[in-house]
């Protein structure tokens, strides 16, 4: 037996119980579901990790600090849907339950079965038909055509489930690269002016995802980020310094090329960035609210229920980082960037520990890739860099994205799992 | 008190309680427990080890991040050692860790410069060990971790 941790749970749900209570009292102590809504998150909370805890299955840590994510967001999201009327929150949470099954279906799946490493082609045939679907049913929303509505009111983002599909494709390729040692014996992969033609394909895969969707979908975030997980994989794997030199060269003529001659896109976001109250009603409109949001807020906020957050455009959505932000301080903002630390470290961690060569890049292509979505969230969000509308992970409303965020975490966890059979 | 003062108050208890399970989870990450036990493949039964809190890049000697302990464990300078430390502050034969009815006591052998639990110096009789206590011996600290789920 193990000696049994209570600590870190304890805090959670006392976060949960506290902000659920504000909540009750601000609504006047009128809407029960806030009371219900708190007892049942503490429960699963609870319930999910002594699962975890004596299952032994999966990585405890990492669900920690999801679920601390996820009940942060979850306050703001409720406290949001009191001001706005509406019910982000309520079906967020039935997200978030809906989200830890399939992370567990995931789990299971990821650590029983071994064959993930040999459908690279059928990874790289989803990605393009999933694509094609968007372009051919998608509805255009907010300048950006990546949702595809179906009958019964339920809406679809493409591009957060192609993200993962891509993550898979490249860590075939990726975990297929011989190590240096092996390399000293001897070179027998076929080349093309000296760089590899496997690596070849994955750049060419790489550039036709990118190309697709900024074309077709107009999704110039998730354009950003695919590439921004290829290239640091590069940098982890050993690959070719010319190619590297190519990228580089290559993403840079794009995003200037984009610049320049889609300026009803990106020119406007550019703008919108380098001096926001050039056009403070139309496109600094977002960045200047959600910067006032922040700066109104201070080192500990306003105290939930007294700011309003509920003026800063999307703020459940892109721009709910501002809104934890005004109400409870930027303190808080910073707990937060700790906590995607911690998830991104221990995911990195798990990846080094791994014993299959595929795992491990699978692994650490989706740390990479929440770590970078959740900089580029950020980062736009506090007038870093331009804004680009993609969703931070666990906290923004958002079925699509709360489901790819937890197979994402089931397919890390199951990283943690030693493997049961010896490799051939 | 009305609602917003009520609020004004409870913000400051939401950031620190935000920030202590920061620090709780950091903590059991650093103590790395589910690792520990993979490593030492003894699924299933309890063990206890050693934890390394000094950067072992700053020691000009060789040390392992941790240690685990069976059944007794004798801590010093010489290579007899089970936890065999080159530390010129370590004497011969430093400190023992050892087991008895279900739980671990430390015991000082009477070194030159004393081993200390928690900041205080040990006694010549053994003294028994609790879970994450702090031991220092000479320049090097070590956090003792026991999942032998000892009831006390």
């Amino acid at each position: 037996m193990r000696r049994f941790r209570f600590l870190p749970m304890f805090y959670i749900a006392l976060i949960n119980i506290i902000g659920f209570l504000m909540l009750f009292f601000f609504t006047e102590g009128q809407n029960n579901t806030y009371l219900y809504t708190c007892v049942i998150l503490c429960g699963i909370n609870i319930i999910m990790y002594i699962l975890l805890y004596f299952l032994d299955y999966g990585d405890l840590y990492l669900f920690l600090t999801v679920s601390m994510l996820v009940s942060i967001g979850l306050i703001m999201l409720c406290r949001l849907d009191i001001a706005k009327n509406t019910s982000f929150g309520q079906s967020q949470i039935l997200w978030f339950i809906i989200g830890i099954v399939v992370y567990f279906i995931t789990l299971i799946i990821f650590a029983k079965l071994n064959f993930w490493s040999k459908l690279r082609y059928v990874y790289m045939a989803l990605t393009f038909a999933l694509i094609g679907l968007t372009a051919v049913m998608g509805t255009e929303v907010n300048g950006s055509k990546n949702w595809i509505f179906l009958p019964g009111n339920i809406s679809i983002q493409p591009s957060e489930f192609i993200k993962i599909l891509f993550c898979l494709a490249i860590s075939c390729y990726f975990s297929a690269i011989p190590t240096a040692k092996e390399l000293k014996k001897k070179d027998t992969r076929m080349k093309f002016m000296g760089i590899p033609i496997d690596e070849i394909i994955l750049c060419v895969y790489v550039y036709a995802c990118m190309g697709s969707l900024a074309l077709f979908q107009k999704e110039w975030g998730t354009a950003l980020l695919l590439f921004l997980i290829y290239f640091a994989m590069c940098f982890v794997y050993k690959t070719s310094i010319i190619l590297k030199c190519i990228n580089l060269g290559g993403i840079t003529i794009a995003g200037l090329v984009g610049f320049l001659f889609l300026a009803d896109h990106i020119g406007v976001r550019v703008t919108a960035w380098q001096d926001p109250w050039q056009d403070p009603q139309g496109a600094g409109f977002q960045i200047i609210n959600s910067l006032m949001a922040i700066a109104s807020g201070g080192y500990f906020g306003k105290g939930i229920g007294n700011g309003m957050p509920y003026i800063i455009p999307e703020a459940q959505n892109d721009f709910i980082f501002a809104a934890i932000c005004e109400e409870m301080g930027i303190f808080i903002g910073f707990a937060i960037i700790m906590l995607y630390f911690i998830l991104s470290y221990r995911g990195v961690k798990l990846a080094i520990k791994s014993s299959n060569e595929y795992t491990k890049a699978m692994c650490l292509s989706l740390v990479i890739a929440i770590g970078f979505q959740t900089f580029i969230i950020i980062a736009g969000v506090i007038k870093l860099i331009p804004m680009t509308g993609i969703t931070l992970p666990f906290i923004s409303s958002g079925g699509s994205s709360m489901m790819a965020s937890f197979i994402m975490l089931g397919i890390m966890s199951a990283a943690a799992i030693p493997d049961k059979k010896p490799k051939r | 008190m009305d609602y917003s003062t009520v609020s004004e108050i409870v913000k400051y208890a939401f950031v620190v309680i935000v920030y202590l399970f920061i620090f709780s989870i950091s903590r059991m990450i650093y103590l790395d427990i589910a690792d520990a036990k993979r490593r030492e493949g003894t699924s299933g039964k309890g063990y206890a080890y050693l934890k390394l809190v000094n950067l072992r890049r700053n020691l000009s000697f060789k040390m392992h991040e941790s240690y685990s302990i069976k059944e007794v464990a004798y801590i010093g300078r010489s290579k007899k050692c089970q936890i065999y430390i080159d530390d010129p502050h370590m004497s011969k034969s430093h400190a023992r860790i050892f087991l008895r009815d279900g739980h671990f006591y430390i015991e000082d052998l009477g070194s030159t410069n004393g081993s200390y639990l928690n900041g205080r110096k040990l006694p010549r009789q053994a003294i028994r060990l609790k879970d994450t206590d702090k031991l220092t011996f000479g320049n090097i600290s070590f956090i003792f971790v026991d999942n032998m789920g000892s009831e006390s």
